[in-house]
């Protein structure tokens, strides 16, 4: 447990100083001018739009900060070979991967939490609004969306041969993932019994991210969000974290370095 | 552990592998009750281009920024109405435009309050601007702002102004409505023969506004009105 | 598998063969070929060969970074898989890379907790490598600042930051200067001196003389030879010398066996011949001789009589 903490710590240094706090700070930037303009032009409902495009800017820059850091140290890791004095230490591959993605997932907690929280005081402190309990439960869904992300990018780069290979898997997952609500209506259309199946293994396969996407709902009148969705929106991110990390954990015990 | 020589940590891994993926496969089925499946494809679009409408709403879909695009397609629906040029066909587009942008963000209430608003009272095209509050009600039927606008619009149709003004006042009054409905209401009263009531809104629209074309509209209907005033006095009594 | 208590590699009949190519047309290529080979405890083992005779490969195997075709590898008695047996072993790859935004300090911190080092435990240790390595007074500063001696000097100090009784290097004076060479050397020198068991895979001759006591010659994926340094260096292996003496004297040398060209100032270069018996043939010639050096080393000149197929010294297969 030690040197996995010893190895996201490290991991969690590198990117931080790897300057990804930029893009934090940049996507505050152009998320709050998007969110100002916005808001001057839509005749209305100004909170609700800062918040709106708040979890968005959340979302995207958490997104942005780990398709780069999966960049950044698919090159330092593969391509530079720094893996290889790591892993010749006492450390199983397992820790090195599980402690990679706690180190990718406290930088990008960081990056969202931080941006939650400036939004959160923009709408109170400056709008004079309150905080809906469900903005709170968005950037919840949202870290756990970006749990399941992380542990897919980095088991993409245990598998990938080259960092753009990596980055186009992940970002290819992350747009297909939300387009699993569009496959569930497919789902209920008449089709090809092969087609349907197809379609099936593709949404066992692939992550929903829909089901995270609270942000999107979050006026939604309709939306029931009981101890039972809670229950089986974290389980499901759990399950299939899991499968994804020991098929990225199986790749790399298996990982021939050339 | 020996992965490179003994297959024992690999079945240990091949049988959790298996299990957790049953288990994640049976979650995902449960969780398409709480993931509301979406046709890819609006089914209705009108008189705007297919194409156009498909791509925007697979962009939204897709990337899982449905609300980004839904305000952001709202501008776009605001510089519609907003281009003198569009006024050639009576702004034709407006109501499949705001159909659309309430497709991508139901919640958003200015689509609805705003869009019936320039349907009924601006375009007199009532019926598609009472279909936009209607659908605007079934998405957010907690949000009484609507239902205020509903009725204050069917008295409007049947002409019945003094019944019309106590429902767009309440709405003004919440502090929630756009500019355009303040305006409406000024009309109205003018309409119902309040014209102290419609000078005492235009001034205050005159005041507070930073729109150098509303302010000429307020100008405008100022003097209009204190025609009306000096050339009949007894109004202010009526009022 | 038993073996000595005292080996601290023991690689057995080891193969690897890689596949290229597209699947339907594959192009095999023999990395390692039934290499056997001992290492012992505390002695500093040579693997010699050319670029892409199979040493990084070996090397790779016996860290478990690649899976051997065939064979087997033991590592300090035990498997490198084993968490013991890897806490014992220092590894320094060729032109070490590490993360840029960390400093040298950091650094060995990160590979000293991989050790299960923590605490002040810890800090007393990257202290003492930092010193043996001589990068105390840069352990501050970043890693991208360094330059390639101190980056190597820093890799070699988390290859020792958990005490090693073994340290593999591959290539580790590659891309040094002069001065990095013989700090690093000296380095090598005081590890042996400490009992830790080095086994290196160089190219580099000067190297391995100063510091190994064995060596094995590897080429095209088998091992050609495995000698004792002091054998090789004591052999007969035939090396050119070059003899400064007056134009005079190098007339009598005219016509022997060894000799091969007269410069016009006089000095003779001597093909083909050993120390002594280049110093015979001076001496029976009456030649005074102002000079002699050789213009290769012993080292050299076995090692490329090796790779040629011609064994020079009796010791052939040696162990030790």
């Amino acid at each position: 447990m030690r040197r996995i903490f010893c190895v996201a710590q490290f991991t969690f240094r590198e990117l931080i100083r790897s300057n990804m706090l930029y893009i934090w700070f940049l996507s505050v930037v152009v998320f709050s001018a998007l969110a100002f303009l916005l808001s001057i032009l839509s005749f209305g409902e100004v909170q609700k739009i800062f918040m709106d495009l708040g979890l968005v800017g959340m979302e995207f820059s958490g997104l942005l900060v780990l398709i780069l850091s999966l960049a950044v140290t698919y090159n330092t890791e593969f391509d530079q070979k720094a893996i290889y004095l790591q892993l010749a230490k006492p450390i199983t591959r397992g820790e090195y991967l599980l402690g990679r993605v706690f180190g990718f997932f406290s930088i990008i907690s960081l990056v969202i939490i931080g941006m939650g929280l400036f939004i959160a005081g923009l709408v109170t402190l400056v709008g004079g609004g309150q905080v809906p309990v469900l903005f709170v439960y968005s950037t919840l869904f949202l870290l756990i969306e970006m749990f399941v992300l992380t542990t897919l990018g980095l088991t993409f780069q245990m598998i990938g041969t080259s960092m753009v290979g990596v980055v186009l898997y992940t970002m290819f997952t992350i747009f297909l993932g939300h387009g699993m609500g569009q496959v569930d209506w497919l789902l209920n259309q008449k089709l090809a019994p092969t087609v349907k199946t197809m379609l099936r293994i593709v949404h066992f396969l692939l992550p929903n991210l829909e089901a995270f996407n609270l942000k999107d709902r979050i006026y939604d009148p309709n939306l029931v969000l009981g101890w039972t969705q809670w229950q089986e929106v974290l389980l499901y991110a759990f399950a299939y974290s899991f499968v994804v990390f020991l098929i990225g954990w199986i790749n790399l015990e298996k990982r021939e370095f050339m | 552990m020996n992965w490179a020589t003994s297959e024992k940590p690999f079945k240990y891994a091949a049988l959790s592998l298996t299990t957790f993926f049953i288990l994640q496969v049976f979650l995902c089925v449960n969780l398409d009750k709480w993931v509301h499946p979406e046709p890819f494809e609006s089914s209705q679009a009108g008189q705007l281009d297919p194409k156009i409408v498909s791509s925007l709403r697979a962009a939204a879909l897709l990337s899982g920024y449905k609300v980004l695009v839904g305000h952001v397609f709202w501008i776009r629906v605001i510089q519609y109405y907003g281009d003198g040029s569009n006024g050639a066909d009576h702004y034709a587009k407006l109501y499949d435009y705001c159909r659309l942008a309430s497709d991508l963000n139901p919640q958003f209430l200015p689509v609805y309050t705003y869009g019936a608003a320039a349907l009924a009272y601006q375009q007199n095209r009532m019926n598609e601007g009472v279909e936009l509050l209607q659908k605007g009600i079934l998405a957010n039927p907690t949000v009484n702002n609507l239902k205020l606008m509903l009725a204050a619009m069917t008295y409007h149709n049947s002409e019945d102004y003094a019944k019309e003004i106590p429902f767009l006042e309440i709405q003004i009054a919440q502090g929630n409505a756009p500019t355009m409905l303040v305006n409406i209401l000024a009309n109205t009263y003018t309409k119902a023969g309040r014209i102290d009531d419609a000078i005492r809104l235009w001034r205050q629209i005159l005041q507070t506004t930073d729109s150098d074309v509303q302010k000429y509209e307020a100008s405008q209907k100022l003097k209009e009105l204190y025609a009306i005033a000096k050339k009949n006095p007894s109004e202010k009594d009526k009022s | 598998m038993t073996t000595p208590s005292n080996l601290a590699i023991h690689i057995k009949g080891l193969s690897k063969t890689y596949k290229t190519g597209f699947w339907f047309k594959p192009k095999i290529t023999h990395a390692l070929n039934n290499l056997t080979l001992d290492v012992y405890e505390k002695e500093a083992f040579g693997l010699l060969g050319l670029n892409g005779a199979g040493k990084t490969t070996a090397i790779k195997i016996i860290l478990g970074f690649l899976a051997p075709t065939a064979g087997s590898v033991q590592v300090l008695g035990g498997k490198i898989s084993d968490r013991e047996v890897r806490n014992q072993i220092g590894y320094l790859s060729e032109l070490p890379y590490f993360s840029r935004q960390h400093t040298g300090r950091e650094l060995l911190e990160y590979f000293g907790s991989l050790h299960g080092l923590s605490g002040s435990k810890l800090h007393r240790r990257v202290d003492e490598v930092l010193e043996l390595v001589r990068m105390s007074k840069a352990s501050r500063e970043k890693v991208s600042g360094y330059s390639k001696g101190m980056l190597q000097r820093i890799g070699i100090g988390q290859a020792l930051i958990g005490k090693p009784k073994l340290l593999i290097c591959d290539e580790p004076m590659s891309g040094l200067d002069p001065v990095g060479y013989k700090e690093m050397r000296d380095i090598f020198i005081d590890l042996k001196k400490m009992g830790t068991t080095l086994f290196l895979n160089t190219h580099i001759m000067d190297e391995v003389e100063r510091v190994c006591d064995r060596i094995g010659i590897l080429h095209g994926g088998q091992l050609r030879e495995v000698a004792s340094v002091s054998d090789i260096l004591q052999s007969s292996v035939h090396v050119d010398y070059w003899v400064d003496v007056d134009s005079q004297d190098a007339s009598r040398l005219a016509g022997t066996p060894f000799q091969k060209s007269i410069a016009e100032n006089g000095g003779v270069q001597i093909t083909g011949s050993s120390l002594s018996e280049t110093l015979n043939l001076l001496n029976q010639r009456q030649v005074k001789t102002k000079g002699l050096r050789p213009l290769s080393s012993v080292m050299e000149a076995y090692f490329l009589k090796s790779i040629a197929g011609q064994s020079s010294t009796e010791s052939g297969r040696a162990s030790k």
